[in-house]
This record gives C-alpha cells, structure tokens and sequence, in this order.
C-alpha cells in the first residue's frame, strides 16, 4: 500500500498568496520604475519626442541634482551618526530610570509625532519669531528677532536634521536598551570588570559594538527611511540645496512640462541608490540570518 | 553621591520635560486666542477652536475620512498580509520574497507615489478615497508581509499539520488555530498599519491630488495659510490618537514602521 504525504492546503491557496504579493509588492514597483525610465528617455510623456538621452545628458550635468544627493547622504548621515550619540547616552545612562514610571511613559511619546507635525513644532520652536527666538528676546540676548540664528530653512539643514533626530532618538534609545538586555551585556561587564576593565574600557570595548553591530541593519534601514523623508525637508528646508524627495516633487510640479523627466531621473537614481544599500544591507550577517531561518 | 544622584534626578526631569513639551505646546497653540511674537505665553486660552470641532467643522470631516482610511488599510493589509506571508514563509523562495517586500516599504512613499502616478490616473482613482487607500496598501502591505513571516515557524507549521491529520477544515485551521495563536502579533500589526495611515502625507498628496482632504493634509494646508492656531488643532488630533494607544500598550507604539 502506498501511503501519499498529503501536502499542506492545496496550491491554489498559495497560488493567491503569492499572487496577492506580486500585484501589491512586486508589479507595482516594477510598472514605477519602467514607466519613470521610459519618460525619462523621451519614449512617453507629454513632452516626448521620441527616444533620446537628451534628458539624462542634461539632468546629469545639472549641479543641482548632485547637491541633492549630496545634500540627502549628508541629511540622513547627520541625523543617523546624531541619533547614535543620544541613544546610547540616553540608553545606557538613563537605563534604569527609562524603563518604568513616568521617564518610561515619556520616552514613548516622541513616537506618537507623525513626521509633519514634528516639521510643524520645529518650525514653531526655532523659526526666527519662534518660542526660542522669544526666550532670547525676553531675556535680552537679542533685540530683533532677525537677529536670532537662522535654525529653519537655513543651509545646512539644520532644523531638517533636528527634526528628525527628535524623532529617531526615543526609537533607538528603547532599541538599544532591549538589545542590551537581549545580548546579556550586563554578565558581560561584569566579567570584564572581575578582569580589571574600567568602566570606559567596558563601554568602549564591549558595549557600544557589540549595540552597533547588532543594530546595524535597523540604522542602516532607518538611514534609507531619512534619505527619502518628505515633510520635514518639505517645511524645514529651503529651495537650494533640496533633498531629492522634495526636487523629484518640485520638478514634477513646474508649470514647465520640460523638467518632468529630469524629476523621473532623479527619481530612478533615488530608487537605485536605495536598491545598492538594501542589496548591501541584505549580505550583512545579522540581516540574511533572519531572512534565510 | 548625593550631589550624583541629585544631578541625574534634575537630568531625568529635564528629559521628562523635553519629551512631554510637544503635547503641551501643541494643545497650548491651539488654545491660543493670540501668541504674536514677542510673548512667550499666549494672551489667553479659548475653548472656541475645539468646539467648532465638534460642529460639522472641515476639520471634523478629515477626521472622520483619516480615520476610514486608517480603518481600511489596517485592516486589509494585516488580514492580506496575515494570509500572503505564510504562502510566502513556507516557499522554497522565502528569502527571495521577503527581500522584494523590503523595496516598496522603505522606498520613499511620495517618490513611489510619483512614479505611479500615471497608473491610477489610468485606473481612475487619482484623487479618490478607493486610490488613497490602495496607495496606502502598496506600502502598509509589504511592512504587513515583513512582520508575519517571522511567526511562520516549524513549530505552527506542525501544529497546522496535526490539525489537520485530526480533521481540522482550512477554515477551522485559520479560525481555530491560526488566527488564535496570531492575535497579539495581528493587533500589533493592525495598528501599526494604521499608524502607517495615520500618519502619512506625502504619498496621500499625490495619489490624492489634495482631494482627499486627510488630518495631516489639513495640517500642511493651515501651515501654508500661516493659521498656525488651527495646524496645532489639526496636529493635536493626530497626536492624540496614538498617545491614548500609548496609554493601553507601549507594544503597538514600538516598532519599526519604515
């Protein structure tokens, strides 16, 4: 008697699942990007002439796009190398005191901002008649409000960079803190100490890499979610430099039709940058681990 | 040791207060009858701007509509991606897939939205609230997908095949079994999926054409109009929300949502 292993459902069941996932995850993407490349070489669009590299030519030899790559890494390096600095002091300093009572509760509730209304409070808090432009004023440090540093819409982007840090560092203060107790860092001093280390030398040597090495995939995925962010660039940054979210949306939306495919390039080199630091991300040890258990 | 210990008490009120300022200054704006540069404190507080609220207000009606947005796409895609990711998690190709759902998640929404534009004007829901929402999944679906493949282990594959071997129905299986051993990862995933809506303008913007007047386009428009009074109202009711979430479990509030 032959016993057949019957398999498990039926592979129509699974055949819509996965079908479910190509329409919703996979085509989509597929039909953006092969719709962007085609207007972008001429093939389609209102301003088509038929195929030309024209539109490349001329949007790869415009210096604004490269300051806005430029000005993007720079945005989003900024804000990530930032955001470790006040978690791991946040994390590790205040450990005890963050993980009940109100100091629990508070940390929490940066996390409940959406990203426009954090663009919004910066823009109150710092904006040259903003709250701290009028604690200056009141207590006599400036005598205009012109006078007050330009903390908004300025070059360096500094509001767009603290905008978003607000935002990172709750997240990455209770990441590391969970990490820590997950790594059992804690034994771990404590054997470096029985071994003479210092308290430096047990942050230096043990803790801080051993939280960077085990964080990585999730700041490396949270450097790509800045890279891309558009609301707080959108309100906290200025014209020039943009960061590329924010020119793909501007150039769109000229009343000149002949800067649309130079906004579907810089779209495509936006979607190809993220696909080189996925792929990267994705050959990381910790990363792979858990997409090939 | 004391004068330690009284430093890092001051230090963690400092923080404290840090953390727990937006609140207090957004709901303080938006009570605001007139704060002009250079008070530091409103000339005084009303109650009007939150009571036309609750009349048939603008920013009533993008209340309701952000919230059957959310509704919706938290729904369909905990559910649809429930569903996809253990068809996806028992595949001999798993990696394959669960690195492809990664692309549309982190991908920037508004230049997603941009490239797909063109699509939904062709399928005629640019500017619809059936658009926004399906705009809305390309991106909830996938983080949907991700946080699922985790719980498809040997372990609920074996119980699934005992269920089975003991008679169990597929719908009996989901009903009985599945869905039960899923559910507090499922709520996780609903309202995260539903902070993902909550809390999304870019792409909303663009799939929407600034017709589907939600909470955070409100928001934008009163920024633009310098009505900073009604953004803080607009602002405080998208803040709100999750805060009282906050308050039930911290859980559904921490985890990776890009």
């Amino acid at each position: 008697m032959r016993i057949s292993e019957q398999k498990l459902f039926n592979n129509k069941a699974e055949g819509i699942g996965i079908l479910l996932f190509l329409v919703l995850a996979v085509l989509p993407l597929v039909l953006g990007i092969i719709y962007a490349l085609l207007y972008s070489l001429g093939v389609i669009g209102l301003v088509s002439d038929g195929f030309t590299f024209a539109y490349w030519q001329r949007a790869l030899s415009d210096a604004e796009f490269w300051l806005s790559i430029g000005y993007t890494f720079y945005i989003a390096l900024a804000t990530i190398g930032l955001t470790i600095i006040l978690s791991l002091f946040l994390s590790l300093y205040f450990r005890k005191e963050l993980r009940h009572g109100l100091p629990g509760f508070a940390i929490y509730v940066p996390l409940a901002f959406p990203a426009i209304v954090v663009a919004f409070l910066f823009f109150q808090l710092l904006s040259q008649s903003g709250l701290f432009a009028r604690i200056a004023f009141q207590l006599r440090l400036i005598a205009d409000s012109s006078v007050f540093p330009e903390l908004v819409n300025d070059p360096f982007g500094i509001g767009i960079i603290g905008a978003h840090t607000f935002m990172a560092t709750p997240f990455f203060t209770l990441y590391f803190m969970n990490l820590y107790r997950q790594a059992n860092l804690k034994e771990f001093r404590q054997v470096a100490e029985s071994l003479g280390a210092s308290a430096f030398e047990q942050l230096r040597r043990i803790v801080v890499p051993v939280l960077l090495k085990r964080a990585f995939p999730t700041l490396t995925l949270y450097t790509i979610f800045v890279m891309g962010s558009y609301e707080i660039p959108l309100i906290l940054g200025r014209q020039t430099p943009q960061m590329m979210s924010v020119l793909v949306i501007r150039k769109l939306r000229r009343f000149s039709l002949s800067t649309i495919p130079e906004a579907y390039i810089t779209a495509i080199v936006f979607i190809a940058i993220i696909i080189a630091l996925l792929t990267v991300l994705f050959k990381s040890k910790n990363f792979s681990y858990d997409l090939d258990r | 040791m004391i004068s330690t210990g009284r430093a890092r008490t001051f230090w963690v009120k400092v923080l404290i207060i840090t953390l727990l300022f937006p609140v207090a200054y957004l709901l303080m704006l938006s009570l605001a009858t007139q704060w002009i540069f250079p008070s530091v404190l409103p000339a005084s507080l009303t109650l009007d701007r939150w009571s036309t609220l609750l009349g048939a207000s603008n920013l009533f009606g993008s209340l309701l509509l952000s919230l059957g947005i959310a509704l919706s796409v938290a729904t369909i895609s905990t559910f649809a991606g429930f569903f996809s990711s253990k068809h996806l998690a028992y595949h001999p190709q798993r990696s394959l897939w669960i690195r492809l759902s990664y692309f549309p998640f982190v991908l920037s929404p508004v230049i997603y939205a941009a490239v797909l534009y063109f699509y939904f004007i062709k399928l005629d829901l640019a500017g619809s609230f059936v658009g926004v929402i399906l705009g809305q999944l390309l991106i909830a679906y996938p983080y949907s997908v991700i946080l699922f493949s985790g719980f498809w282990s040997e372990r609920i594959q074996q119980i699934e095949k005992l269920t089975q071997t003991l008679g169990g129905s597929r719908w009996q299986i989901y009903r009985r079994v599945l869905l039960p051993m899923a559910q507090g990862l499922l709520l996780v995933c609903f309202f995260q999926t539903f902070l993902i809506s909550w809390f999304e303008y870019g792409l909303t913007t663009i799939i929407g054409v600034g017709k589907v007047q939600t909470l955070t386009l409100k928001v934008f428009q009163y920024i633009n109009e310098a009505n900073f009074y009604n953004a803080a109202l607009a602002s405080s009711l998208l803040v709100l929300p999750p805060i009282i979430l906050l308050f039930f479990n911290r859980k559904y509030l921490f985890r990776q949502r890009w």
